[in-house]
C-alpha cells in the first residue's frame, strides 16, 4: 500500500460526551497550529510485515473461542500492574 | 454539531478489533468488509489501538499482539484524541466515522443515545449486524458515486 494522504480538519471546539466515566471536553484546539491537519501518513506510512491470513493462523494456536471483556482503562492497566508483581 | 459522518468510515472498538484476531466469526465478517474495499476506511487513534494491543498480548502474547498492532497501523485512517477520552467513542467523534462496531451494549443503550445523538450522528453496532447489513452497491453509490465494481483488495493479504 502505498502512502496515504488524509484531509481531515482540525476542530477548534467541540461538543462535550460523557460515557462511561469518560468525557470528551474539546473545547481546546488540539494542535498548536488551527491549519495543521489532525494527521497525514503521507510520509510515514508503516511497512506491512505479516498479511492478515498469517496473522489469523498464528491467533488460531491459542484457540479462543470468544473475547468478551467489560474492562475499562483503569482496570486493564490494574491487571498490567499485576503481572508485573 | 459534528460535520456529516463519513458511512464509510468505521471504527471497530478494541474487543472486536482482538476477536477478528483472536476468535473470527462476526467479527471478522465484519472487517473482512472493510478490508476487501479500499475504500472503506478503518479509523482508529493511537488508545484505541494501545488497548486492543493490551488485550491481545494478555490474551495471547505480547508479539502477536505488536504484529497485529503494526498491521492495523499500517491500514487505519489515524486520528488524535484528547487524553482520557473514551478511545472508540474518540476515534468515530473525531475520524467523523459513520459507524462504531463494539459488542458493548451499553453503548446502543437509550442513555447513551441521548448523550450521543444530539452530538454525533453515529450508528453504534455489534459486528453480527453491521455483517449482515453491509450493504457495498448502495454505499459505494453514495460515497464514491457510479457502479459498485465488486471487492478491490483481498482481504488476507
Amino acid at each position: 500500500m502505498g502512502p496515504r494522504r488524509f484531509d481531515l480538519r482540525v476542530l477548534l471546539s467541540a461538543p462535550t460526551i460523557s460515557f462511561d466515566g469518560y468525557t470528551s471536553n474539546h473545547d481546546t484546539k488540539p494542535l498548536d497550529s488551527g491549519d495543521a491537519p489532525f494527521f497525514s501518513l503521507a510520509d510515514e506510512a508503516p511497512t506491512m510485515t505479516a498479511s492478515w491470513a498469517a496473522l489469523f493462523e498464528r491467533a488460531e494456536a491459542y484457540d479462543i473461542d470468544r473475547v468478551e471483556i467489560r474492562a475499562t482503562a483503569d482496570d486493564l492497566s490494574t491487571e498490567e500492574e499485576g503481572d508485573d508483581g | 454539531m459534528a460535520e456529516r459522518p463519513n458511512p464509510a468510515r468505521v471504527v471497530a472498538d478494541h474487543e472486536v478489533l482482538a476477536t477478528d484476531l483472536l476468535v473470527g466469526g462476526d467479527a471478522r465478517d465484519a472487517l473482512d468488509h472493510v478490508r476487501r474495499h479500499s475504500w472503506v476506511e478503518l479509523v482508529a487513534s493511537d488508545p484505541l489501538l494501545e488497548r486492543t494491543e493490551r488485550l491481545v498480548s494478555v490474551l495471547a502474547d505480547p508479539e502477536l499482539a505488536a504484529d497485529h498492532r503494526a498491521r492495523l497501523e499500517a491500514e487505519r485512517v489515524a486520528v488524535e484524541q484528547p487524553e482520557g477520552d473514551h478511545p472508540a467513542l474518540a476515534s468515530a467523534y473525531q475520524g467523523q466515522a459513520a459507524q462504531l462496531l463494539s459488542y458493548d451494549d451499553r453503548l446502543r443503550s437509550a442513555k447513551a443515545g441521548l448523550t450521543l445523538q444530539p452530538r454525533v450522528s453515529l450508528s453504534v453496532r455489534p459486528p453480527d449486524a453491521f455483517a449482515r447489513l453491509f450493504d457495498p452497491e448502495s454505499l459505494y453509490e453514495a460515497v464514491e458515486g457510479g457502479e459498485y465494481p465488486g471487492p478491490d483488495r483481498d482481504p488476507r493479504a
